[in-house]
C-alpha cells in the first residue's frame, strides 16, 4: 500500500489514531497535519496504533518526534501503544522506542486552581476565572492628544521618548527612534509588551518593526500619544468552546470579563487564537497636516482589513476598557459596539499559530518566546466596523487567555 | 542481474519506487528485511537529493541502478544536483536524552545503520552514491 490511512477513535479525553500503510517522506506530512489539527481542536492526549504501518522512514520518525515534543511542551501526552515489527526495528535503530512508547509524564491534573474559580457561559463559550497570586491594581496613564491624529497635527513638542520596562504595557501612536524628527515619517500604531516594543511604521513599508530589550539595551520609542499601565494582573480568564469552529466577538469577551470580575475599568493583555480580525493601521504618518482620513486619500493612507484577517493565527493584544469614561479619557476610547456603555482601545500583534498549554501559562514567558523565536506578522488597531449592510463587524476569537488588572486611578499627562 | 530506474525529483515518486523495489525483491529472492533496509536507505538518499540538491525549480532525473552478484546488492544513485556527500556528515548523537536530540540528521544515520557500505564520488558534475548490502 502506498498510502497512509488514519482512523480516529475517542477514548475519553484521549484520541487514538489507528494508522495503516506507509509512514514515509510522502505521507509524513499528512500525519503531522492531522495531529496539528487535533491539537488546535483542543485534544492534547494522543496515542498512536502503528500495528498496520509496515514501513517507517526518517521522515516519519521526524513527524513522530515533532509531535512528541509539541505535545510535551503544552503538558499534553503522546505515545505509541502498538507497532509493527518493521516500525519497532527502525525505531530501535535510532533508540527511540523507549521515548515514543511511554506516555510523556502526564502532569497531574495540572493546576486545578484554575478550574475552581468562578465561571460564566456566553454563547457556548466558557469563561473561567482564576485569581493570580500577588495581583493588585494599577494606575492608568494617558499621555498626549489623540485628537491631533485626525488633522495630522503632531509636532515635535507633542512627542516624548519612552522606555520599555519589564512590567509595563502600553498602546498608542509612536515609532522606534530617539526623536520626533527621526521618526517623523514613520509614526504608527505601537504596542509595548513588557521589555518589547513593536510598531507598524506608517511609511508605506507595510511591515511591522520591533525592538527587544537585551542586557544594557533598553527598547525605547518616541510617542505621540499613548495609554500605559502596569501589569499587576489580579486575574486570569481563560475562554474556549467545545465547538472548535465557534468564534466569539471582542465585545462579548470584554462584557464577559466585566461581568466575571465586576471591574468597571480594567486593562488587559490577551493571548488568543484569532477567528478573523477587523482593524486598521496608519500607512501615512500623521504629521504636517497631511490628508489621511479624507476620501479618496484614505484608500492609500490607511490599511484596512477588507475581510476578517489572520484567521487561526496567534494574537497578543493590549487593551483598556471602561464603562465610566470621563471627557478626557473618551478622546482615547471608542464604544466596543454601538450604544455600549463600555468603551475601549486595543492593539493586537499577530504571530503564526503555535499550540498553547491549557494551564500554568506564563505571560512573560510566552511574550519572550513569541518575540524571540516567532515572526511578527502584523499589528492592528482593532475596530468594530458597524456600517450598515457593508460593515465587517468586529474581531472574532476562537480561544484565549486574558490577564486582567483593575484600574484604580487615571492620570492624564498632557503633552508639552 | 541488474535493473535500472529513472525517477523525477518529486517526493511522490518515492512510494512508487518502493513498490518497484518490492517487486524486484520478490523476483530476485531478496529477503523482506533486506528489502525494507534497501527502501529505507533509498528514501533517505533520494529525499535528500529532492530537498537539497537542486538550486532551480526545474525537473531533474535521478538514476538508480541495482545489481545483485555474489549475494551482494549494489545500488548506485546518480543525480545532477550540487555537490553533496552524505558520508561526510556528522552522525547525530543518539545518546542525548530524547527531548534534546535534534530532529534532523536522522536520515543519514539510518542509511549508515541499514547499509554495509556507503561510498560517494563526484564525476562530471554528477553525484554518485553507492550503497552496498549483503543478502
Amino acid at each position: 500500500m502506498n498510502n497512509l490511512e488514519i482512523n480516529r477513535e475517542a477514548k475519553g479525553a484521549e484520541i487514538v489514531l489507528n494508522c495503516t500503510g506507509r509512514l514515509d517522506a510522502n505521507n509524513a506530512g499528512y500525519l503531522n497535519d492531522y495531529i496539528d489539527r487535533l491539537i488546535r481542536e483542543g485534544h492534547y492526549q494522543i496515542t498512536l496504533d502503528l500495528l498496520g504501518v509496515d514501513y517507517l522512514s526518517s521522515a516519519g520518525i521526524r513527524s513522530l518526534v515533532t509531535q512528541y515534543k509539541n505535545l510535551t511542551s503544552i503538558n499534553g501526552s503522546f505515545c505509541i501503544t502498538a507497532m509493527s515489527e518493521n516500525v519497532s526495528e527502525v525505531l530501535n535503530m535510532v533508540w527511540m522506542v523507549e521515548m515514543l512508547s511511554h506516555p510523556s509524564e502526564a502532569p497531574a491534573p495540572a493546576d486545578s486552581r484554575e478550574e475552581i474559580g468562578d465561571y460564566l457561559e456566553v454563547q457556548g463559550f466558557k469563561f473561567r476565572l482564576s485569581t493570580l497570586p500577588g495581583g493588585g491594581k494599577t494606575r492608568a496613564i494617558f499621555f498626549g492628544q489623540p485628537e491631533l491624529t485626525l488633522q495630522s497635527g503632531y509636532q515635535a513638542k507633542d512627542a516624548r521618548l519612552i522606555k520599555s520596562e519589564e512590567n509595563l504595557f502600553a498602546i498608542g501612536l509612536g515609532a522606534i527612534g530617539n526623536s520626533f524628527d527621526d521618526c517623523k515619517n514613520r509614526f504608527g500604531e505601537y504596542i509595548m509588551l513588557g521589555k518589547n516594543i513593536a510598531y507598524f511604521p506608517a511609511d508605506g513599508s507595510r511591515k511591522p518593526d520591533y525592538m527587544l530589550s537585551a542586557g544594557q539595551l533598553v527598547a525605547s520609542l518616541t510617542e505621540l500619544y499613548g495609554l500605559h499601565f502596569e501589569g499587576n494582573f489580579s486575574h486570569l480568564i481563560r475562554y474556549d468552546s467545545e465547538n472548535h469552529l465557534a468564534t466569539i466577538g471582542l465585545s462579548q469577551i470584554v462584557e464577559g470579563i466585566h461581568q466575571l470580575t465586576g471591574y468597571k475599568q480594567f486593562a488587559l493583555v490577551q493571548l488568543a487564537e484569532s477567528g478573523g480580525l477587523i482593524g486598521t493601521s496608519l500607512n501615512e504618518s500623521p504629521v504636517d497636516g497631511k490628508k489621511i482620513f479624507t476620501y479618496p486619500e484614505l484608500k492609500e493612507t490607511i490599511n484596512f482589513t477588507t475581510e476578517p484577517a489572520h484567521n487561526k493565527m496567534l494574537t497578543l493584544s493590549v487593551g483598556y476598557f471602561t464603562n465610566n469614561a470621563n471627557k478626557e479619557e473618551e478622546l482615547f476610547l471608542r464604544p466596543i459596539k454601538p450604544e455600549s456603555q463600555i468603551q475601549g482601545h486595543i492593539h493586537t500583534t499577530v504571530f503564526p499559530y503555535i499550540p498553547l498549554k491549557k494551564t500554568n501559562i506564563d505571560l512573560h514567558e510566552i511574550i519572550e518566546y513569541l518575540f524571540s523565536t516567532s515572526e511578527l506578522t502584523d499589528i492592528l488597531h482593532l475596530t468594530n466596523d458597524t456600517r450598515q449592510h457593508i460593515g465587517l463587524g468586529e474581531s472574532q476569537f476562537v480561544q484565549g487567555f486574558c490577564w486582567i488588572v483593575p484600574i484604580e486611578s487615571n492620570t492624564h499627562l498632557p503633552s508639552n | 542481474m541488474e535493473e535500472n530506474f529513472i525517477i523525477a525529483n518529486k517526493i511522490d515518486e518515492i512510494p512508487v519506487l518502493a513498490g518497484k523495489i518490492e517487486e524486484l525483491a520478490t523476483s530476485w529472492g531478496i529477503p523482506l528485511p533486506v528489502c525494507m533496509n534497501i527502501n529505507l536507505a533509498l528514501e533517505e538518499a533520494i529525499s535528500n537529493i529532492i530537498f537539497y540538491a537542486y538550486t532551480d525549480k526545474e525537473k531533474h532525473s535521478i538514476n538508480i541502478s541495482i545489481s545483485l552478484s555474489n549475494n551482494q546488492i549494489v545500488i548506485i544513485i546518480e543525480d545532477d544536483g550540487i555537490l553533496f556527500d552524505p558520508t561526510s556528515f556528522k552522525q547525530p548523537d543518539i545518546n542525548l536524552p530524547a527531548e534534546e536530540r535534534p530532529i534532523g540528521g536522522l536520515g543519514i544515520f539510518l542509511m549508515i545503520k541499514t547499509m554495509d557500505e556507503i561510498l560517494y564520488s563526484r564525476k562530471h558534475d554528477n553525484n554518485y552514491l553507492t550503497l552496498k548490502i549483503q543478502m
